[in-house]
């Protein structure tokens, strides 16, 4: 056990803890517990929705892959901006516009309600239960490797922190909890790039050499083949982090967080802006890693590259065994946490929204159910934090994570993307359409990454589906399966609004949800 | 409580009239330009996109050129998604604070209460 590591770790825990007691007694409406009553400003968004996205896979993940095979991990976080342009041209304000709560308010808005409704409900609780459980198996080991703490008993803490946020804080709590996280983790970024940068005198064309130069590949470290993904391969990944982090519904429901359109729009600016930054960071820091630490390091840092950041934040501070070493260790790891838990807390109300204001309030009680929506929103995210936490338990820490996070991701492409992008944009779209869309990209997700290598119970090689990522099919399937069950069917108008109803709203803000402060 | 407020929005005595607001001509103009822009953005971006996974798939041995020392064409490439993605995000705020904010007040101002009466029958499908 890592004393130092610990306390920071419970430093941490206790000051996010506070955050959900100030904003569990904000927190009464339905308004309130989704949208955190619609208080959270542009720049605060920003940080919120960019820090979704300063998960550990990207803070930890990247930096390794980059330590590891140089530029094919570079790859991912020049593909993974792209997504937040996306975000901004397309979605950010139509969403704050056209939706309360969830995205299925905007997807359903002039289709038939039921059927539409469950329809996204179920992708969004697939995306959120599969991302919760990487998340969580991420966390127990993180954990166990920076600290010394069992797997079982890391899970299970991680998992109550989050709860306590989610069903006593809500949306604020979520929100303050995820900002906190990444301005944090914007600190230990500067920081750990600084370090760096002091160490290669500033001058950037030696960052890259030496890191070439102390890699086994030589030049070929700063070439595409490190790590020996076929084209195929990347392509799918690429088109996972671009299209699919777009169509996440833990990201798209911050928008919803905001007074008005105009903000959404300068949060998906910051966070764009933040995002891109905190990304060039980490190509210092996981390059930085190879040009900084000795050789020795490379047993340390793992097959998954993981311990790349925690490793170079030692050796920057002092080296193993000082206290400045130890010291910001603990630090960089106490960040690396507060990240999954901000990150699963957002996970846990995407899903309990899509439970409660969908399913339960508007599908089975047919919007008569507005009143206990609360209620029914904390119940469920407590169910569903209980549930994803039970089978992160069953899974154990040798659990494939990668392929969980390519299959959330996928999900989110080949499933949300198509459809919530043709229901606002697409005239002759239909609910036929979107149910269809929605069913045809989620069963090949789940469906291909079962055919896949890292699954495929007869081995690697004898795989059907030699791609990692089903994305590459799933996601024209989407598209495809939302045209074609569009011309099929005749359905012209919902029943309720019109094409040209979401049109005016989703462009001008007519008719959208207001701020509660204001009246 | 908001809930309620918020649900009130829907009724029909207190919602704007939308379909004066369709058939205004800055709405008209909002949606022309600013799905001008947004076209033209996604597909610049993801043009962009395309081409770097093309060069770094097709082309990995021109990825590996050195531009200058330790910089490879590939590393540069990566480097410009986020420049790109910068300059359209920058672009697109402006363009909506000083074209799109203006053309969204003048279509809302078109389905003001006063003149709900007098549209209902200008309106188009």
């Amino acid at each position: 056990m890592n004393g130092t590591r610990l306390i920071a770790f419970a430093l941490l825990v206790g000051v996010t803890l506070a955050v959900t007691v100030w904003a569990s007694r904000r927190t009464h409406s339905a308004s309130e517990f989704f949208a955190a009553g619609r208080s959270i400003s542009g720049s605060q968004n920003g940080l919120a929705i960019a820090g979704d996205l300063m998960s550990a896979a990207t803070f930890l993940g990247f930096t390794g892959a980059m330590y590891l095979s140089g530029f094919d991990g570079w790859v991912m976080p020049s593909v993974t901006i792209v997504a937040f342009v996306l975000i901004l041209l397309l979605f950010a304000e139509r969403m704050r516009n056209a939706g309360r709560y969830t995205v299925a308010d905007v997807l359903s808005f002039r289709l038939r309600e039921r059927p539409v409704r469950a329809a996204t409900a179920a992708a969004t609780m697939l995306v959120a239960v599969i991302y919760l459980v990487a998340q969580l198996v991420g966390a127990g080991v993180l954990i166990r490797a920076l600290t010394g703490l069992d797997f079982v008993p890391a899970v299970i803490l991680t998992g109550l922190a989050m709860l306590a946020y989610v069903v006593f804080g809500g949306m604020l709590a979520t929100t303050w909890v995820q900002i906190i996280k990444a301005v944090l983790l914007m600190i230990a970024g500067f920081a750990l790039s600084l370090g760096v940068l002091i160490h290669v005198g500033f001058d950037w064309s030696a960052l890259f050499t030496t890191a070439a130069a102390n890699h086994p590949a030589g030049d070929a470290y700063l070439a595409p083949g490190g790590s020996g993904r076929s084209f195929l391969d990347t392509l799918s990944v690429a088109l996972a982090f671009a299209i699919g982090t777009a169509a996440l519904p833990h990201v798209l429901i911050r928008f919803f967080t905001v007074p008005d359109a105009k903000t959404a729009r300068s949060s998906a600016g910051w966070a764009t802006a933040l995002i891109g930054v905190f990304f060039v960071m980490t190509a210092i820091i996981g390059f930085g890693a190879r040009a900084v630490l000795p050789p020795e390091a490379g047993e340390q840092v793992g097959k998954s590259g993981n311990l790349a950041a925690p490793l170079l934040a030692e050796y920057l501070g002092g080296g193993a065994g000082t206290f400045g070493g130890d010291l910001f260790t603990a630090f960089v790891s106490a960040v690396a946490f507060a990240t999954i838990l901000a990150v699963v807390a957002g996970l846990v109300l995407s899903a309990s929204g899509a439970v409660a204001h969908d399913l339960w309030a508007n599908v089975m009680r047919r919007g008569q159910g507005e009143a206990n929506e609360t209620l029914v929103a904390r119940l469920a995210a407590a169910g569903i934090g209980v549930v994803a936490i039970a089978i992160t338990l069953a899974a154990g820490p040798g659990f494939n994570v990668a392929f969980l996070v390519g299959l959330a991701l996928s999900v989110a492409a080949g499933a949300n993307f198509p459809a919530l992008l043709l229901a606002m944009t697409w005239k002759r779209f239909t609910t036929t359409g979107a149910i269809s869309g929605i069913s045809a990209g989620l069963v090949t997700s789940v469906v291909l990454i079962v055919l896949s290598p890292s699954v495929w119970p007869g081995g690697p090689e004898s795989a059907p589906y030699q791609i990692e990522y089903p994305t590459l099919v799933a996601l024209p399937v989407g598209f495809l399966a939302c045209w074609i069950g569009s011309l099929l069917s005749s359905e012209r108008q919902g029943p309720e609004h019109s094409f040209e109803e979401l049109q005016v709203r989703s462009q001008t803000g007519l008719g959208s949800e207001e701020t509660a402060a204001v009246h | 409580m908001t809930s309620q407020q918020d649900q009130r929005l829907d009724d029909a005595e207190a919602a704007p009239d939308w379909r004066a607001v369709h058939a205004s001509v800055p709405f008209r103009e909002l949606v022309a330009r600013r799905g001008r822009f947004v076209r033209a953005a996604t597909a610049a971006v993801l043009g962009w996109f395309a081409v770097f996974l093309l060069v770094v798939g097709i082309a990995p041995a021109l990825a590996g050129q050195v531009v200058v020392a330790g910089m490879t064409v590939g590393f540069l490439l990566g480097m410009s998604q986020f420049v790109v993605a910068w300059l359209l995000t920058w672009r697109y705020l402006t363009l909506s604070a000083t074209v799109f904010s203006g053309l969204e007040a003048a279509a809302l101002a078109a389905g003001a209460p006063v003149v709900v009466d007098a549209t209902t029958d200008g309106v188009r499908p």
